[in-house]
C-alpha cells in the first residue's frame, strides 16, 4: 500500500527536479536576446580568428560597430560586448527619431548654460567646451566681437556664442 | 553643407566641428594607394596629435571649398566622445542654449535637409525656397558620411567605399 502512493510521489518529485534543472541550464538572464553572443558575431567578422573584432573585419553597419566599441580604439573585445549586453543597451542601429531619445551615459562638467545641468537629449542644455578654429574666421568677429580668436592658436568657446541667434554644430570629418 | 550655410549665415552660428576620421586610411598607406583617402599628398589616416588633425581639416574644408567655420576636436579628452558624434551628428541649439534638434548619427542619419527644415522651423522662417532637397529614398542621402557629402544639389562622384 504504501509503495502504491509512494511511486506517483516519486515520478511527480522526479518530472519536478528535472524541470528545475533545464531551467537552470538557462544562463541568469535567460539566453542572450535574439540569440545574440560573442561567439556569434566571431564567426561572422573575426576574419583572423583573434578573438577580437576590429574595424575592419566589421561588416555590419557603421553604427553598431561604434555602440559596441566603448573605448573607441577600433576594435571590439568580448569585454565590451558583455558589458553593451548586461547593460541592456543592445545594438539597434538607433532607427531613429531625430532627436533622439536619451543617453545612457552621464554628461560630466558643465553645460553652455551656467547653473543649467549638461545633458544631449531635446530640451537640455548640451555641454560646453573651447576648442581652436583651422583659422580666425572674421565671421567670429561678428558672432563675438572682442571675444573672437585672433589666431588659430586661440579657443572659441561654445558658451559665448549662445544669445543671439541659433547655434547649428555639424559634427564630422572627411572620411 | 554649403548651400545651408550660405543661405543662413545671416540668422544662425553655424559651425562645424570636425573629429576624428570615420574611415581613416592605413597609417602605412601612400597617396597614390589610398584612393579617395587622400587628397593631393595628404593621406586621411586617423591623426595622433592635434596639430595632424588641424591640418586633415584645413585639407578637407579647403578641398570641399566650405566657407563654414570650423573647429578642431582634441583628441583626448575629446568633444566628438562628449557629444555621442562620431562619426557625423548634428545639433541644432535655440537661443536659450536649449538642444531643438538632435539628428540621429551618421553615416546615412545625417539629413542636411532636416537641418534646414528644423532651423527655419525655429527661424520663423515659412517663405522662399529651401536650398536643400530631401534625401527621400534615393541611396544618396544629403550629406551621407562625410561632411562635404553631396554639394547638396549636385550627386557626390565619390566612391562609397575605397
Amino acid at each position: 500500500m504504501r509503495m502504491r502512493l509512494c511511486i506517483p510521489f516519486l515520478l511527480g518529485l522526479t518530472a519536478v527536479v528535472a524541470w528545475t534543472a533545464t531551467a537552470r541550464a538557462q544562463p541568469p538572464g535567460g539566453p542572450p536576446r535574439g540569440g545574440f553572443t560573442f561567439d556569434r558575431v566571431l564567426e561572422r567578422h573575426d576574419k583572423n580568428d583573434d578573438g577580437k573584432v576590429t574595424r575592419e573585419e566589421w561588416q555590419g553597419p557603421e553604427e553598431i560597430f561604434t555602440r559596441m566599441d566603448e573605448d573607441k580604439d577600433g576594435v571590439i573585445t568580448k569585454k565590451e560586448f558583455e558589458s553593451r549586453m548586461q547593460g541592456g543597451g543592445g545594438f539597434g542601429p538607433g532607427r531613429g527619431r531625430p532627436g533622439g531619445s536619451g543617453t545612457a551615459k552621464k554628461i560630466e562638467g558643465p553645460s553652455i548654460v551656467k547653473g543649467k545641468p549638461a545633458g544631449l537629449d531635446v530640451g537640455q542644455y548640451p555641454p560646453d567646451f573651447q576648442l581652436q578654429p583651422i583659422e580666425a574666421y572674421p565671421k567670429f568677429r561678428e558672432w563675438l566681437g572682442d571675444a573672437a580668436p585672433k589666431s588659430a592658436d586661440d579657443k572659441v568657446k561654445l558658451s559665448q556664442l549662445v544669445g543671439k541667434q541659433p547655434i547649428l554644430l555639424l559634427y564630422g570629418s572627411y572620411t | 553643407m554649403k548651400a545651408l550655410y550660405e543661405a543662413y549665415q545671416d540668422k544662425a552660428v553655424i559651425l562645424i566641428v570636425y573629429i576624428r576620421e570615420a574611415h581613416p586610411a592605413g597609417n602605412d598607406q601612400k597617396a597614390k594607394d589610398a584612393g579617395w583617402k587622400a587628397i593631393e599628398g595628404t593621406v586621411f589616416v586617423q591623426p595622433k596629435t592635434f596639430d595632424a588633425r588641424r591640418k586633415l581639416a584645413e585639407t578637407a574644408c579647403t578641398f570641399w571649398e566650405l566657407p563654414i567655420p570650423t573647429l578642431v576636436d582634441t583628441l583626448d579628452p575629446s568633444i566628438n566622445s562628449l557629444y555621442d558624434a562620431h562619426p557625423n551628428r548634428t545639433y541644432l541649439i535655440d537661443t536659450d542654449g536649449k538642444i531643438v534638434s538632435r539628428g540621429v548619427k551618421g553615416p546615412r542619419g545625417v539629413n542636411v535637409h532636416q537641418c534646414e527644415l528644423d532651423l527655419r522651423k525655429l527661424l520663423g522662417i515659412t517663405d522662399g525656397e529651401l536650398v536643400t532637397k530631401s534625401p527621400g529614398s534615393s541611396r544618396s542621402s544629403s550629406g551621407r558620411g562625410r561632411l562635404g557629402g553631396e554639394k547638396d544639389k549636385e550627386e557626390s562622384d565619390k566612391p562609397k567605399n575605397p
